[in-house]
C-alpha cells in the first residue's frame, strides 16, 4: 500500500497542517464528562442537595422528638391513670365492701 | 439511586435515636419511678412535689381517713347482705326498697367522705399541686363505687 512516486497525496498530507481554533472550554468538558461516566461518593451527593435533604432531614428530627416526647407524655399519663385508680380504690369504702369477704 | 437509599436509611436511623431520646427524656424520671413502685404515698409525695411537712399532713389525713373508711366499709357490708338476705328469703318489696335505699344512702356518705377527704389532701399541697390532684381525682370519685380493677392486686390495710 505504500505510495508511488507519481501518487500527488503524499505530498499533499505531508503539507497539511491542522490549525484548531483553541476552545477553551474544551478542558471543563472533558472533566465533565468524565465525572458523568464516574460514579459520584454519597458525600458528592450530599453536598449536591445539601438544601433538599437539609429541610428533609430537620423536618424528620423535629417530627421524630415531637412524637417521643408525646408517647412519653401519654405512657406516663397512663401509669398515673392507673395509679390513681388503684389509689382511689384503697381509699373507697363502696369498693372495698365489694372486694373484701 | 444507591445514594438515595443510603441517605433515607440514615435519616431513618436519626429519626429512630432522636425520637427514642425524646422519648426516654420526655417524662420526669422520678415520677415514673413514684408511679412504679406501686406506692400512693411515694407517688403523691414526688408527683405532686410534697414538702416534709405537706407529706407529713396528708399521711395523717389518710391515716385518720382510714378509720373512717373501715367503718364505712363495714356499714356497706352489713347493709348489703341484709339486703341479699331480704331478697333471698323473698321479703316484701316495701323492706328490699327499704334496705336498697339504706345501701344507696351508705354510698352516698361515702361519696360525699372521699370528696371531703380528698379535698383536705388538695389543701394541705401547693395551690397549684392541690388543683391539680382534685382534677385528677375528683371526677373519678363519683362513678367509682362499682367494681374495682381487677389487675390492681388491692392490699388494702386498715390499722
Amino acid at each position: 500500500m505504500n505510495p508511488t512516486p507519481q501518487d500527488p497525496l503524499g505530498p499533499v498530507l505531508s503539507a497539511w497542517r491542522v490549525n484548531p481554533p483553541p476552545d477553551p472550554a474544551f478542558r471543563p468538558q472533558v472533566w465533565q464528562r468524565l465525572r458523568r461516566t464516574t460514579p459520584a461518593s454519597w458525600g458528592a451527593y450530599l453536598r449536591a442537595h445539601a438544601g433538599a435533604w437539609l429541610l428533609v432531614a430537620g423536618v424528620t428530627l423535629v417530627i421524630a422528638g415531637w412524637g417521643g416526647r408525646a408517647a412519653a407524655a401519654a405512657r406516663l399519663e397512663a401509669e398515673r391513670e392507673r395509679r390513681v385508680i388503684a389509689y382511689l380504690v384503697e381509699l373507697d369504702p363502696r369498693v372495698l365492701a365489694l372486694t373484701r369477704p | 439511586m444507591k445514594h438515595l437509599v443510603v441517605t433515607l436509611a440514615a435519616l431513618a436511623l436519626a429519626a429512630t435515636i432522636t425520637a427514642g431520646i425524646a422519648y426516654r427524656t420526655g417524662s420526669s424520671r422520678t415520677v415514673q419511678a413514684a408511679l412504679a413502685q406501686e406506692d400512693a404515698m411515694e407517688w403523691l409525695r414526688v408527683d405532686f412535689g410534697l414538702t416534709d411537712a405537706q407529706f407529713a399532713a396528708i399521711k395523717k389525713l389518710h391515716d385518720d381517713y382510714s378509720l373512717i373508711c373501715e367503718e364505712h366499709c363495714r356499714a356497706i357490708q352489713d347493709a348489703t347482705r341484709t339486703l341479699r338476705t331480704l331478697k333471698a328469703a323473698q321479703a316484701s318489696p316495701a323492706d328490699i326498697a327499704a334496705a336498697d335505699r339504706e345501701v344507696q344512702s351508705l354510698r352516698l356518705v361515702c361519696e360525699s367522705a372521699i370528696a371531703t377527704h380528698v379535698r383536705r389532701c388538695a389543701a394541705e399541697m401547693s395551690p397549684e399541686a392541690g388543683k391539680r390532684y382534685l382534677a385528677m381525682v375528683l371526677p373519678k370519685i363519683k362513678d367509682f363505687d362499682h367494681v374495682a380493677p381487677p389487675d390492681l392486686g388491692l392490699h388494702h390495710r386498715h390499722p
